[in-house]
Order: structure tokens, then C-alpha cells, then sequence
């Protein structure tokens, strides 16, 4: 009997004006999709090759050690996902690499001391000279979060409402069919009717995209398409249960499409744009610009002093009654060649170098290394809980849920940010590590890294030296999609519950 | 055109005097123009034109490539501007005492701005020619026909024996070419930089050449009372400060060096000019088009004809920020007639401070004023008008659907 309604049902959409507009639109818009894919990915491929072809090069021209801490592993760039025209996740605004920060160097007592590498996430500003009017992205996420929550809005505000209106629905009941069959009946045969177009025309999608060479999906992705699918469907159905919902409760047609349409706005177009930002409203302030580097700045400072004062204690040791740069200029301007004589002494002491003064660069620069890098963290890190917490918010609306879990899976946006640099963080660690071993296995080292006399003068093979790969993994992409699909099922069954209690307690 | 410059050119060469007369005709009033903005004086400025075509006519034998004649013309010209400046007694700063009349400011600043779309037409023009030859001699022609000539599609295709269609698609093609070279125009524009900025240091080589002043620009060699300190490193340094004081014995320098200033803060402030220039060319025959292109496609939708002109209405559209960028444009220009006017760059304070400090009382201060609600009004017009015929097609076509069915 069941199998009979979602015919009857099937059978009645398909003839409907709104399933052939339904078809034309969603074939339309991912055409329109596929066409600017192919024309932006081989770009953004062709950029990432040659980008990160001469940071190899780069990173191999390195052939001393120090070199290699002094300049790090180079610019570590992000991979750009194949499955980029599912969702663009605004990575116009994420930061496509991770480069070598500003440099120092210190001279003065103890000779010169020049920084080492240290991991200094960047920022980014969307390219200045592009003047183009704002225009909206056509990925998948658009035609999904608005296409694939209105139709079903459309096949459904008369499902109950309109047979009830028509009295079909009485007759209907009057044979041996039970509410819930025929509920379900009308939940799978809207839901199905949905589909279909939106099959089609991801069909469609994937054939023009597959005429381009420069998008070649693996089997990890395909898998990645096959769950995106599923998100696809459980939102749909969720809003094909809304509309039953809505439209068993409710007597006439015309009043479940203005409720409908009012849930949908403020469901899918407001709560989505507006919740994040009054969120952000309610949460501590991230550190601003001038109080982070205030704040670097004092710390710092304080290390900066610490080594002044330990390496003029060791220099004293050794060469007791040192003149100081202002006894040198007083000097100067009575006797300039005693003058001259002096510096030249006093130069002489400062860059002798002995193991105490590498001892002490080196714990100046692993400092330096270690209050920058945990300071950029601890602002990164109130920076994603920011986000973290305004997604959190946002996922009252089922729309944003369904953004967050198409881009975790196509491997774009927020979620795919943190794990490139979960992978940039894993690689330092090893690159830190290599130069620490390299280091070791050389026992003329005096084993003080960071200076250029502190370690080993070994040419470093540029074969051994780690290799930063950014990969996206099917597991990496599911993970942090769990949430979003867990999310997305749960009001799947409320909505259908929500539909089914509804129609119930109705009379018909 | 380059083609007629060689013809003349060989007519000359070969003793036709009418050749020159129509050679001077071409190219007169565009080397006038070119003094004129050199040195601000229109009368010298005709002289200069004058003295202009006859080196050139004398040197024409030593031209070895007659088709780069229009830049070979173009450094007579400017050599000769120069010249007239280096001759230019003191006592010519009168001149700048002289009040001037608005009018002649205005037309003055008007003959500027048209002097400024010519040449950068004429850039344009050159850089398109130069894209041009990297297509395909089938799409160049339909090109060349279409663009250059005026020739509608079908004239090109009747011309060139071929379909309407084919015209159409090698058009296309050569626009897709041509838009790929868009890369190709911003590395010639660094080019060109580059060759302003060779030219700069070419003519500053050219004018301490003949002059007494040796060494380093910063101080030449004028005597000036050394500071000296020990760095950090220990290592002793010498420095000359902004706060430059000379000592007696570089009286005889000090107006070489004003001099210097004087041509030099000239060129490089023309120098600016012309990169600037330059990158607008670059802006506006890339982002800027493609940036039009874009609009006008997106005014197919009415969402986004509305937002147009909200964005007209608001003053937050492109055109907004262009009058923002005239502004700063503007008070560039104020800027540097300001210095003209104090003759700041050959002032001795300039470079000196032992006469005092430089009194910045009155320098002009930017100051942008947001165009009033009329002017955005008439920006907005266009979208407002296309929403309203939006409007009455649609109504007129629900009227005529309506009176037409059957109730």
C-alpha cells in the first residue's frame, strides 16, 4: 500500500509545473557551476604547483644546517581541494600559506645573534585590485542550503492542507490506510521527487566537470560525493517533514505557504547571516594588533634582558674593566686614535665566542622561538574559539549546519583551515626534530642550536631534509563532518516526528 | 601611422622639402604640448618645438631605425626642454611672482588633464598594437578590420570572403587571446617603469656631468660639520643628519646644488606622473574592464540592478571611490604646486637647515568632501530607469495576459 502512495504521489509531482522548473533551474545552476569551476580550478592548481615547487627548490638549496633553522622550513603552502566547487567556504579569506616571518638581529656584547625561524600565521587581504562587483558564489552549498529547502517547501505547503481543502483526504483515509502509511507514503514520494532533479543535475554537474583534465577525483573523493549526497538528502527531508508538518496543521494552502515561507526566511536566510554576528556581541574580545604586540614586546624584553645582563656578567669575567660606548665617544673627541684602539679591543672581546656566550644565543633564540610561537598561538587560539563559538550559534539553522558539514566533507573553509595547520604544526615539529638529530649525529657539534658556531658544519643532504605535504584525508573530512551529519538526522526525525504527531492529532 | 612617419622620413632624406613641412605638420602641436608641460611657458614652449625639428631635421641622417622616429622625436624634445630650463636665468622666477589669472589656471589645468588622455590613448594604443601581433594573422585581420577600421561584422566578412559567423568566433577567440595577455600588459608596465625610472637616472647623470658638485647626492661635496658616534657593533659612523648645517666653504656649491634640487625635484615629480599613469593604464585595461564587464553583465538581473543603485544612492559604488581617488589626485597636484610656487626644490632649506627651519604654515590640507545627494541621484539614474522599465514590462505584459483571458 505504502509503495502505492509514493507512486500516486511521484506520478502527481513529475506532471506538476514546479518539477519542470525544478529540473531547469537546479540542471542550470550546476552548469553554471561547473562552468566557473573549470575555468578557476586550473588556475588555483597550476598556482599551487609552481608555488610549492619553488619552495622546494628553496628549502633544497639549503645545504647547512643553521641555514636550516635559521630560515625554517620554508613556505608551507595549502592544497587546494579538487572538490572546490562544492563549496568555497570563503577561502578567499583564509590564508593560502604559512611564510617565513619578520627577522631580528641583536649585536652589541656577545657579538651579533640573528633570530632562527619561528611559525607566524599570516593573514589575508582578498586581492585589493580586484574591482569586480560582489556576486554571489553558485557552489553546491548555495544550491543546496536555498534550492534544496525551498522545493521541498513547494511540493509540500498542499500535501495535507490542499486534500484536505478538496476532501480527497477523507476519502483517502475512509479506505484501510493508516495515517502513518500514508504520512510516510507522502514523505518518501515528495522526498524522491525532490531528488530526482537535484540527481540530475549533480549528474549533469559532474560530467562537464569531468571533461577537465585538471579536476581528476580519486576513489577517497567519489566517497566524499556519495556523503555529500547523503547530507543533501537528509536536509531536503528535513524540510519535506517541515512542510507536512505545516501543512497537516494548517486547513487551507494558501496559509501553510505563508507560514512556510516565513519559517524559510528566517530559517535559511536570516538566522544564518545575522546569528553569528550578534553571537560575537556576547563574547570576550580577541586580543587587537597593538595589545598583541604589546604584550610580545614586554615578554621579550624580558629575555632580551636577561641575556644583557648574563653575557656582560661572562664577558666581565673575562675581560674585567670593558669601556662602555658612551666612555668611548667622551674618549673620541679628546683622543680619537686611542679612541679607535679601544673599540677595536672591545669589538675583539664582544665576538669572541666561547661555550657559555653560545650557550647563552642559543637559549636567547629557543626563548625568542618559544614566547613568539606560544603568544601567535594563544591569539590564534581565542581567534578559532571566536568562530567556533559564533558556528556553534549558527547552528540553530539548519541551513548553516549543512554549510558546515558540504564544506568539512568537500574539504574547504574553517574546518579544512585547522587541519592544514594541525598538518603545518605535526611538520615543524618533525622539521625541528630533524635539525636537533642531524645535529646529534655530528659529535664535533658543540650541540647549541640556533648559532651559527654552535652547530653542526656538515652539509645537510636536501634529500633528507622533511618534506611539508598538505593532504586532504577521507577521514579528516568525516570527522569534523560528524557533528553537522549527527546534527542533520536529528532533525530529520524531529521534523518527520514533528509532521507525523501533527497529522495525528488533525482532523481531516 | 608609423608607416607615413617612414615614408616622410625618406622623402626627406632624399631632399623633398614638402616631406619636412608635413612632417613638422603631424607632429607640431603634440612636441609643443610635450614643452609645454615641461616648463610652463607657452611661448618658450613654441620656440622649443621650433629648436625640436631642426635638430631633428639635422640628426635625421643619424636616425638607424626610421620607424622608432616618434621616440627618437620625443628625447630631442625633451632634451631641449631641459636644456631651456638649465639656460633659464634666475630672474625668469618673476614669472612665478606673477599673479595668475583663473582662467589661465583653468586652461591650463584643462590642456593638462586632455594631454593626459592623449597619451595615454596613445600608450594604449601602442600596447594593444604589440598584443595584437601575438594572435593569429585570420583573428588579427578581423581584428585590425573590426576595431581599427570601424568595419561592422559583416563588413569584415565581405571583405575577407568569409561568414558572418566566422567573423563573430574569431572575434571571440582574439578577445579570449587578448584577455590572456592581460598578464603580458602588467610586465610591460613594469617594463616601462623601469624605463622611466633608467631615463631619471640617465638625465641626472647627464646634469652633474656638467656640473662642479662630486659624490653623493645626500651631501655632494659641500662641507658639512660630521657627527660621529659608536654603533652597537662598536664600529665608529659618521652621519649627516636632515639637520644638514653647511659651513662656509660651500657657498660657491650651494647653488649648483639648489639647481640641482630644482631639475631634479622637477623630474622626479614628472617622472611620478608618468608611472602614474602608466598603472592606471595597466588598472583600467584590466581590472577595471573586466570589472565593467562584470557590471554590465549583472544588470541582466534586476536584484542586481537594485543593488546598484542603492549602492549609487549610498555613494558606496565604484564611481564614489573614484572621486575619492581624484581627490588625493588633486591634492597631489596642489601639493606640488605649492613647492612650485615657495620654489621649494632649488630653496637652500630644501636641503640645508642652517637657515632656519621651513615654515609649513600654510600647506594645503586634504580635505574630501562626499558628493552631495544630486549628483548620486543622477549616478543612480540609469538603474533606476532600467527598474522602472522592468516595471512597466512586466506590468504591460501581465495587462496584456490579463485583457486577453477568458474569465
Amino acid at each position: 500500500m505504502i509503495w502505492h502512495i509514493i507512486k500516486r504521489e511521484l506520478f502527481d509531482h513529475i506532471n506538476s509545473l514546479r518539477f519542470i522548473l525544478t529540473v531547469v533551474i537546479l540542471s542550470a545552476l550546476m552548469v553554471t557551476n561547473a562552468v566557473v569551476h573549470l575555468r578557476a580550478h586550473p588556475k588555483r592548481v597550476r598556482n599551487y604547483s609552481e608555488k610549492i615547487t619553488k619552495s622546494a627548490n628553496e628549502l633544497k638549496s639549503r645545504s647547512e644546517l643553521y641555514a636550516l633553522a635559521r630560515k625554517g622550513p620554508g613556505d608551507l603552502y595549502k592544497r587546494p581541494s579538487s572538490l572546490a566547487f562544492i563549496a568555497d567556504g570563503g577561502d578567499a579569506y583564509l590564508p593560502k600559506n604559512i611564510s617565513n616571518g619578520e627577522s631580528w638581529s641583536i649585536s652589541g656584547q656577545g657579538g651579533e645573534v640573528k633570530s632562527n625561524w619561528w611559525l607566524n600565521y599570516g593573514t589575508v587581504n582578498p586581492d585589493a585590485t580586484d574591482l569586480r562587483p560582489y556576486a554571489t558564489k553558485i557552489d553546491w552549498v548555495f544550491i543546496i542550503t536555498y534550492l534544496l529547502s525551498f522545493i521541498p517547501l513547494l511540493f509540500t505547503f498542499d500535501a495535507l492542507s490542499g486534500e484536505r481543502e478538496q476532501g480527497t483526504l477523507r476519502l483517502c483515509l475512509a479506505n484501510p490506510i493508516s495515517r502513518p502509511v500514508l504520512l510516510i507514503g507522502k514523505f518518501l514520494g515528495t522526498l524522491i521527487t525532490v531528488l530526482i532533479p537535484f540527481v540530475f543535475a549533480v549528474l549533469l554537474n559532474l560530467t562537464v566537470i569531468s571533461v577537465d583534465s585538471w579536476t581528476q577525483l580519486s576513489a577517497a573523493d567519489w566517497g566524499r560525493l556519495a556523503l555529500i549526497l547523503l547530507i543533501a538528502s537528509c536536509y531536503a527531508g528535513i524540510f519535506v517533514g517541515l512542510g507536512l508538518m505545516v501543512s497537516a496543521g494548517t486547513r487551507e494552502p494558501r496559509v501553510s505557504l505563508v507560514v512556510l515561507l516565513l519559517i524559510w526566511v528566517a530559517g535559511v536566510i536570516f538566522m544564518p547571516s545575522t546569528l553569528g554576528t550578534l553571537s560575537t556581541k556576547w563574547m570576550p574580545p580577541v586580543q587587537t594588533m597593538d595589545q598583541f604586540r604589546d604584550a610580545r614586546k614586554a615578554a621579550l624584553k624580558q629575555i632580551n634582558d636577561d641575556y644583557g645582563a648574563r653575557m656582560r656578567a661572562v664577558k666581565e669575567k673575562k675581560s674585567p674593566n670593558l669601556p662602555s660606548l658612551s666612555e668611548l665617544q667622551k674618549l673620541y673627541e679628546t683622543s680619537p686614535e686611542a679612541a679607535m684602539a679601544a673599540a677595536e679591543k672591545l669589538r675583539g672581546t664582544w665576538e669572541a665566542e666561547g661555550d657559555e656566550e653560545l650557550e647563552l644565543k642559543a637559549e636567547l633564540i629557543k626563548g625568542d622561538v618559544e614566547i613568539r610561537e606560544r603568544l601567535n598561538r594563544e591569539r590564534l587560539d581565542a581567534q578559532i574559539a571566536q568562530v567556533q563559538r559564533a558556528r556553534a550559534v549558527t547552528r540553530l539553522s539548519p541551513a548553516a549546519i549543512v554549510q558546515y558539514a558540504l564544506e568539512s566533507m568537500a574539504g574547504t573553509g574553517f574546518n579544512r583551515h585547522l587541519q592544514y595547520l594541525e598538518h603545518v604544526h605535526q611538520h615543524t615539529k618533525q622539521f625541528r626534530q630533524f635539525i636537533v638529530e642531524t645535529d646529534r649525529a655530528d659529535i664535533q657539534s658543540p650541540h647549541f642550536i640556533g648559532v651559527p658556531k654552535g652547530m653542526s658544519q656538515k652539509p645537510v643532504a636536501s634529500e633528507a631534509i622533511p618534506k611539508f605535504e598538505d593532504k586532504i584525508a577521507f577521514s579528516d573530512t568525516f570527522n569534523t563532518a560528524t557533528l553537522d551529519l549527527l546534527l542533520l538526522v536529528l532533525l530529520l526525525g524531529v521534523f518527520v516526528s514533528g509532521a507525523f504527531l501533527v497529522f495525528i492529532r488533525s482532523e481531516v | 601611422m608609423k608607416n607615413e612617419d617612414v615614408n616622410l622620413i625618406q622623402r626627406i632624406l632624399s631632399g623633398d622639402e614638402d616631406a619636412c613641412a608635413a612632417l613638422v605638420e603631424r607632429h607640431r602641436e603634440w612636441v609643443h604640448s610635450l614643452a609645454w608641460r615641461e616648463i610652463g611657458d607657452f611661448h618658450a614652449a613654441q620656440e622649443i618645438t621650433q629648436d625640436t625639428f631642426i635638430q631633428a631635421f639635422k640628426s635625421l641622417p643619424t636616425l638607424r631605425d626610421s620607424s622608432r622616429f616618434l621616440g627618437w622625436l620625443y628625447m630631442i624634445a625633451k632634451r631641449q626642454g631641459i636644456e631651456w630650463l638649465r639656460r633659464k636665468p634666475m630672474t625668469m622666477q618673476s614669472l612665478d611672482a606673477m599673479p595668475k589669472s583663473e582662467l589661465e589656471q583653468l586652461y591650463y589645468t584643462q590642456y593638462l588633464e586632455e594631454e593626459q588622455a592623449q597619451a595615454s590613448t596613445d600608450t594604449l594604443r601602442e600596447v594593444v598594437e604589440r598584443l595584437l601581433q601575438k594572435l593569429p594573422e585570420t583573428e588579427r585581420s578581423v581584428m585590425v578590420l573590426h576595431y581599427f577600421n570601424g568595419l561592422t561584422c559583416e563588413e569584415v566578412g565581405e571583405r575577407l570572403d568569409v561568414s558572418l559567423n566566422t567573423v563573430k568566433s574569431r572575434l571571440y577567440r582574439a578577445r579570449k587571446r587578448l584577455e590572456q595577455e592581460a598578464r603580458a600588459i602588467h610586465s610591460s608596465a613594469d617594463q616601462q617603469i623601469e624605463q622611466i625610472w633608467e631615463e631619471v637616472d640617465r638625465e641626472e647623470r647627464q646634469f652633474l656631468a656638467n656640473s662642479p658638485l662630486e659624490g653623493e647626492p645626500r651631501k655632494f661635496n659641500l662641507d658639512v660639520p660630521q657627527s660621529n658616534s659608536f654603533s652597537s657593533k662598536g664600529h665608529l659612523s659618521r652621519r649627516y643628519g636632515m639637520d644638514m648645517k653647511l659651513g662656509t666653504q660651500s657657498d660657491p656649491l650651494v647653488p649648483h646644488v639648489q639647481k640641482y634640487h630644482a631639475t631634479m625635484g622637477a623630474l622626479y615629480i614628472r617622472s611620478a606622473e608618468q608611472i602614474a599613469l602608466v598603472r592606471k593604464q595597466t588598472l583600467d585595461s584590466t581590472s577595471l574592464r573586466q570589472s565593467i564587464r562584470h557590471e554590465r553583465l549583472m544588470k541582466l538581473s534586476p536584484a542586481s540592478l537594485y543593488t546598484f543603485t542603492a549602492a549609487a544612492w549610498a555613494g558606496t559604488d565604484l564611481e564614489c571611490m573614484f572621486d575619492f581617488v581624484q581627490a588625493v589626485q588633486g591634492y597631489q597636484r596642489t601639493i606640488v604646486d605649492y613647492f612650485h610656487d615657495k620654489d621649494a626644490f632649488g630653496s637652500r632649506k630644501w636641503f640645508a637647515s642652517d637657515r632656519g627651519a621651513v615654515d609649513w604654515w600654510d600647506l594645503p590640507q586634504f580635505h574630501f568632501d562626499r558628493t552631495d545627494v544630486s549628483e548620486n541621484a543622477t549616478r543612480a539614474l540609469p538603474e533606476l530607469f532600467l527598474l522602472l522599465l522592468i516595471n512597466l514590462v512586466l506590468f504591460t505584459g501581465t495587462f496584456l495576459i490579463f485583457t486577453k483571458i477568458e474569465v
